[in-house]
């Protein structure tokens, strides 16, 4: 059975490795990371994954709502977004992407696989 | 008159930035200090140090779910302790319980308001005490409830000061004999007794 591939978009590398080993280790095929809003919509195009798991702050110009609702309006991707604890209005403008799920930083093995288990069950 | 003013405007503007750049780093840092804990816990062998490192993660989130629900209140002065402890004793039980389906939290938490250092230091007491719970009360697949009850103690506040008491219990196997030996060496219940008297308590086991 094909695995379920993930791509992460976070702009600290040390953080998107910890997710990336993270994820191996709950038997998901990682796609590397991105680490702009650009990276993610390049990388997503080229690589298709199932899944994103994206930062809402990138550090970049285009944020990671904005990434998520192109990727999703081109290609169907689903996402599921994580950031240290967004505002109100913030999460509000996500929402709009209608993302599968919502991961609060610091993640833990326990919310990912929560959160991951939840967004499967939705598709 | 007006280079006054543009040095004003100019300090005012660094101040935003620093204050942006403070808030960044007071969220984020959390979890580069979480990631790098968990990576050197996934490399080490050992199972002892392994056992460190994701106590220290459990620490770690504690401290930043305060974060989190000052940012959320948009106060920063004070939080409400009973609402922060229910969200530490909740993440705490579900990052560490082995066997949720045998092992149940249940949480009984009056609200009041507290500063930030009393609340940090209650946060990572309740934290250490589920651990300590979830670590040696249920062995061998043993069923049973941690609880954690935090209530005024006594009918009527002392003047100005009300007294408030703070309870994490099991139903689990009960302290082994060498239990005041094993108080000395456990680092967990050194850090338990310090963070009691930090926050004008004390600290009482019983079995």
């Amino acid at each position: 059975m094909k695995q379920t591939s993930i791509l992460v978009v976070e702009d600290e590398r040390l953080v998107a490795r910890d997710i990336l080993m993270q994820l191996q280790e709950l038997g998901f095929e990682t796609l590397g990371q991105a680490t702009t809003g650009d990276q993610a919509l390049e990388m997503a195009a080229r690589e298709r994954p199932d899944l994103l798991l994206m930062d809402i702050h990138l550090g970049s110009a285009m944020d990671g709502i904005a990434a998520a609702q192109t990727l999703r309006a081109q290609w169907g991707i689903p996402c599921i977004f994580q950031s240290a604890f967004g505002n109100a209005e913030q999460l509000a403008e996500a929402e709009l992407t209608e993302p599968v799920g919502y991961l609060e930083k610091p993640l833990g093995e326990y919310e990912l696989r929560e959160v991951l288990t939840a967004a499967f069950q939705k598709r | 008159m007006k280079k006054a003013e543009e040095a004003l405007q100019q300090s005012n503007k660094d101040k935003e930035a620093l204050l942006v750049e403070v808030h960044h780093r007071v969220k984020n840092n959390p979890q580069v200090i979480a990631s790098l804990l968990r990576m050197e816990a996934h490399r080490s062998q050992q199972l002892d140090t392994k056992a460190v490192l994701t106590d220290m993660q459990g620490r770690i989130r504690s401290m930043a779910l305060l974060h989190k629900a000052l940012y959320r209140s948009g106060t920063f002065a004070s939080a409400d302790l009973g609402t922060y402890l229910q969200q530490v004793a909740s993440q705490a039980f579900g990052a560490q319980s082995q066997s949720a389906d045998l092992v149940r939290l249940t949480l009984r938490l009056g609200s009041i308001q507290v500063g930030m250092d009393q609340a940090i230091s209650a946060g990572l007491l309740v934290n250490e005490l589920i651990s300590n719970c979830l670590k040696h009360a249920f062995p061998q697949q043993r069923a049973g409830e941690v609880s954690v009850v935090f209530e005024p103690a006594g009918a009527e506040p002392q003047a100005g000061t009300p007294q408030w008491r703070l309870c994490v219990s099991d139903t689990g196997v009960g302290l082994p004999p060498d239990f005041d030996l094993r108080r000395k060496t456990s680092l967990g219940l050194q850090l338990v007794d310090d963070l009691g008297q930090q926050i004008g308590g004390s600290f009482m086991i019983e079995s």
